[in-house]
């Protein structure tokens, strides 16, 4: 599951892997859009950070134990306790925000009897309020990072003018005691703090990389379903009635040369060359091209307004539209010139229009309202949230189609961009 | 006019019979060979062909080996790979192993036909994607240029391979050019034959950073 983290230079420790894989467990596998991006990614960081806090936690609480002081490992063990359950709170659904908030206060609130215990001022324990701001920062953002300095400064402050009036609090520990505690607590903030930091970016790299994936399935199921109940069941049905010999060579071949049409534009929706529409939409009049040429039709096209970028799904439905309506035009219109034009998104930023304009017979509402081509293109227009019209424009039709360019249409073509906290080295 | 020698390679069957009747009962068109494999393929080359259609999926191996052995013994006969979707990817590989363009395997008689023709007469097949592919490739996206050797396109090379990556037809092309039919062509073909020189440079440029040749100063 981790090719993609595991490709990341930044990488390298299977420790950092191994943390992440666990971390993973917690992401949906459903998260697609923008802010689950970045629930998805903050997810990850806490469980990071939860674990870093164990392993500390565990190390020091036992070495307070050690060195005399059991009340102060108690309080230590508490903040313990809470970051083991907090994968739980995640899984539930609790923010991380909350999470993040509620943590540093434990650890916040455990400094102040630790310190209060061991020496006050001189409390190896102090150096731990500089580890608040970072880690809140890292999982909660900016706010909080900002409130835990101030909190943190302030518990320095009190220690430090209790400490200056003169009073000294209760020492559990001898001073040989407190000389490697110290030494142990700076050792170990700077090292979480190296680790948080140097983490983040692949924790990042691994939580779009899932996003990525999510993506990616969800519109190849989409597609796939769609193959099925499309070419799939005409083929079957040509199949059976292949079989009955019930259909004639002309309509059999028409019919598999339909097939191989859509099968087309699925191969094209899902493999848009540079990753625009344009493309598959070049590869469509390149195709139909031709056929208008034998039939001795005129066929002219325009394309205006900027790259058009479409998710694979509504890629395909407007091939398939523009397909539908080519295919109308030189079948049933018996014109003599046909005009497909293109706006995507030059009048109106926000819109796209196609037309088919032909100088044929006209369209008569009434006796082609039954018409299967129609309908399936009214749900095609549907598909990509828009609308089609036709217009008796005598001589000649104009159907046009018309769909937002919202986020729905375009989301997959957004480079996802996460809301990174904290990005080392930038 | 004399008569065009064919020789195919295709692995299926059905489409194998079915190509090499069509080209029987055009006149004009004679089938040298027409085989399932690539060592058949391989040995079918021995003859005068002056066109090899060749499928890239073969049992026995690539396709692309039998065009950079026509390419290898400088063989004056035409090879056209045979696709179904002209998927960028095989085709562009094929070109740059030296292939002249492609044909569509679902193509009818008249379609199979043209192509031939067009081929024949110096012309090469292209289709947007492929167009849009080559526009890319040869502007050296992410591709270590090796000196002296990477080509570029004219102007007017790029501005017709533009053209025709936007879906334009050959004849539109010629029009928007302003130029003959027969010259956007040619155009084509003369990118196609850079697209092949530049892959033969960056193999040999890559196997000198490798270090399997060495060049003597």
């Amino acid at each position: 599951m981790y090719t993609e983290a595991v490709a990341n230079p930044s990488l390298r420790s299977s420790v950092r892997q191994r943390v992440l894989s666990v971390a993973e467990r917690y992401i949906p596998p459903d998260q697609r859009n923008d802010d689950q991006l970045d629930a998805a990614h903050r997810t990850r960081t806490g469980i990071l950070i939860a674990w870093l806090g164990i392993g500390l936690t565990t190390s020091s609480a036992l070495l307070y134990a050690v060195l005399g002081s059991p009340l102060s490992a108690a309080a230590i063990a508490s903040i313990g306790v809470f970051l083991s359950v907090v994968h739980l709170a995640i899984v539930r659904g609790v923010p991380l925000v909350v999470i993040g908030n509620a943590a540093t206060a434990l650890t916040w609130l455990v400094t102040f009897v630790v310190a209060s215990r061991t020496g006050g001022f001189n409390s190896p324990a102090i150096v731990w309020s500089f580890f608040h701001p970072v880690t809140t920062y890292v999982a909660c953002g900016r706010r909080s990072a900002s409130v835990w300095s101030v909190l943190s400064a302030a518990q320095i402050a009190i220690f430090f003018t209790v400490d200056r009036l003169g009073y000294t609090g209760a020492q559990d520990l001898s001073t040989a005691a407190v000389y490697p505690l110290r030494a142990a607590g700076f050792i170990g903030c700077i090292v979480a703090n190296v680790l948080l930091i140097a983490s983040i970016e692949g924790v990042r790299t691994a939580s779009q990389a899932a996003v990525d994936r999510a993506n990616r399935s969800v519109e190849r199921q989409r597609i796939l379903g769609d193959m099925h109940d499309g070419v799939g069941s005409q083929l079957i049905g040509l199949m059976i009635q292949a079989r009955a010999k019930k259909i004639d060579d002309d309509r059999l071949l028409a019919s598999l040369g339909s097939c191989l049409d859509d099968l087309k534009l699925i191969v094209d929706s899902l493999d848009p060359g540079d990753g625009s529409a344009d493309v598959a939409l070049a590869e469509l009049r390149a195709r139909v091209g031709p056929r208008f040429e034998a039939a001795g039709i005129d066929l002219t096209w325009t394309q205006v307004g900027p790259r058009l970028d479409l998710p694979a799904e509504g890629l395909l439905q407007l091939l398939r539209a523009l397909q539908e309506m080519t295919s109308n035009a030189l079948r049933h219109s018996g014109a003599r010139r046909v005009h497909v034009s293109m706006s995507t998104g030059h009048h109106d930023p926000a819109q796209c229009t196609i037309e088919v304009r032909d100088d044929g017979i006209g369209f008569d509402p009434v006796q082609r309202r039954s018409g299967r081509g129609l309908a399936s293109l009214h749900q095609r227009a549907r598909r990509l949230g828009g609308s089609v019209s036709f217009e008796d424009a005598r001589p000649g039709t104009i159907v046009r189609m018309e769909f937002p360019l919202t986020s729905r249409t375009t989301l997959a073509a957004q480079p996802m961009t996460l809301r990174t906290r904290f990005t080392p080295g930038r | 006019m004399p008569t065009v020698t064919i020789g195919l390679v295709e692995d299926d069957e059905l489409l194998r019979e079915s190509l090499t009747l069509m080209l029987e009962n055009v006149g004009g068109f004679a089938v040298a060979g027409a085989v399932g494999t690539l060592a058949e393929g391989l040995r079918l080359l021995d003859r005068q062909l002056d066109v090899l259609l060749v499928d890239l999926g073969l049992p026995d191996g690539s396709g692309l080996e039998l065009i950079a052995e026509v390419r290898a013994r400088d063989l004056a006969c035409k090879v056209l790979v045979l696709t179904v979707f002209a998927d960028v990817r095989s085709v562009v590989a094929a070109i740059e192993e030296g292939a002249d363009g492609y044909l569509l395997k679902q193509s009818d008689s008249e379609q199979v036909i043209g192509a031939l023709r067009t081929v024949l007469a110096g012309g090469a097949p292209i289709s947007p994607s492929v167009a849009s592919h080559i526009l890319a490739k040869l502007r050296g996206e992410g591709i270590p240029k090796p000196k002296g050797s990477a080509v570029s396109l004219t102007t007017k090379e790029t501005a017709v391979l533009e053209a025709l990556a936007s879906g334009r037809s050959f004849k539109e092309v010629a029009a928007q050019q302003s130029i003959s039919l027969h010259t956007v062509g040619d155009h084509v073909k003369a990118i196609y034959r850079k697209l092949s020189v530049n892959s033969r440079g960056e193999a040999v440029f890559k196997a000198v950073q490798s270090g399997l040749i060495t060049i003597k100063p």
